[in-house]
């Protein structure tokens, strides 16, 4: 593994602990008290922070990579960004216009995750 | 962009991975390079023509 790699484990997986205590810590709190407490915006909050960690340690982590690593990230991320944008643009005007019910924007973060990860495979044979 | 990376890789004796290694960048982009399917930026072809104690043009040659 190279150190550029060490060091991007290492600090996601901090966020990712940070992100996991503020998860259960935040829902344990909001299932014990009131939902009318004015501080519910900024607990619901919480756990926005660790996430924004790991884009940080992530952004950190293609800085340091190799002109061709850079293009595969750019490259996949672009495709995922097109994608999941595309569909939710499609699927507003199908909530707009057909009532389809709403689903969440909590999604889209992980959506846009999962259409990398499918993009890769695929930008990665372009170059072998 | 054609290039002679794997005759001259061969004539050292060196792997993609020791080429990688010195060039400080990933076996991948060696092999993508070699294999013409990635044309490398200026600084990386300038550091590969400098590894191989040659220029640029001994080094990569238009299609």
């Amino acid at each position: 593994m190279t150190n550029a790699a060490k060091r991007y484990t290492f600090e996601i997986t901090i966020a990712a602990v940070l992100y996991s205590a503020a998860i259960f810590l935040t829902g344990w709190w909001a299932r014990h008290n009131p939902p009318d407490t004015p501080w519910i915006y900024a607990l619901a909050l919480i756990p926005a922070v660790p996430a924004g960690l790991m884009f940080v340690a992530m952004i950190r982590f293609v800085r340091r990579m190799d002109e061709l690593q850079q293009r595969f990230v750019g490259e996949a991320a672009l495709i995922s960004a097109c994608l999941v944008g595309f569909t939710s643009f499609a699927y507003g005007l199908l909530e707009s216009y057909a009532d389809l019910p709403s689903i969440p924007m909590v999604w889209i973060l992980p959506a846009l995750f999962a259409a990398y990860g499918a993009a890769m495979p695929f930008v990665w044979a372009r170059y072998q | 962009m054609k290039n002679r990376m794997k005759v001259l890789r061969a004539e050292r004796d060196w792997s993609q991975a020791h080429l990688a290694e010195v060039l400080e960048v990933s076996r991948q982009t060696v092999n993508s390079v070699e294999t013409g399917k990635y044309d490398p930026s200026l600084p990386l072809a300038f550091a590969i023509a400098r590894t191989f104690e040659l220029t640029i043009e001994e080094v990569f040659q238009p299609e």
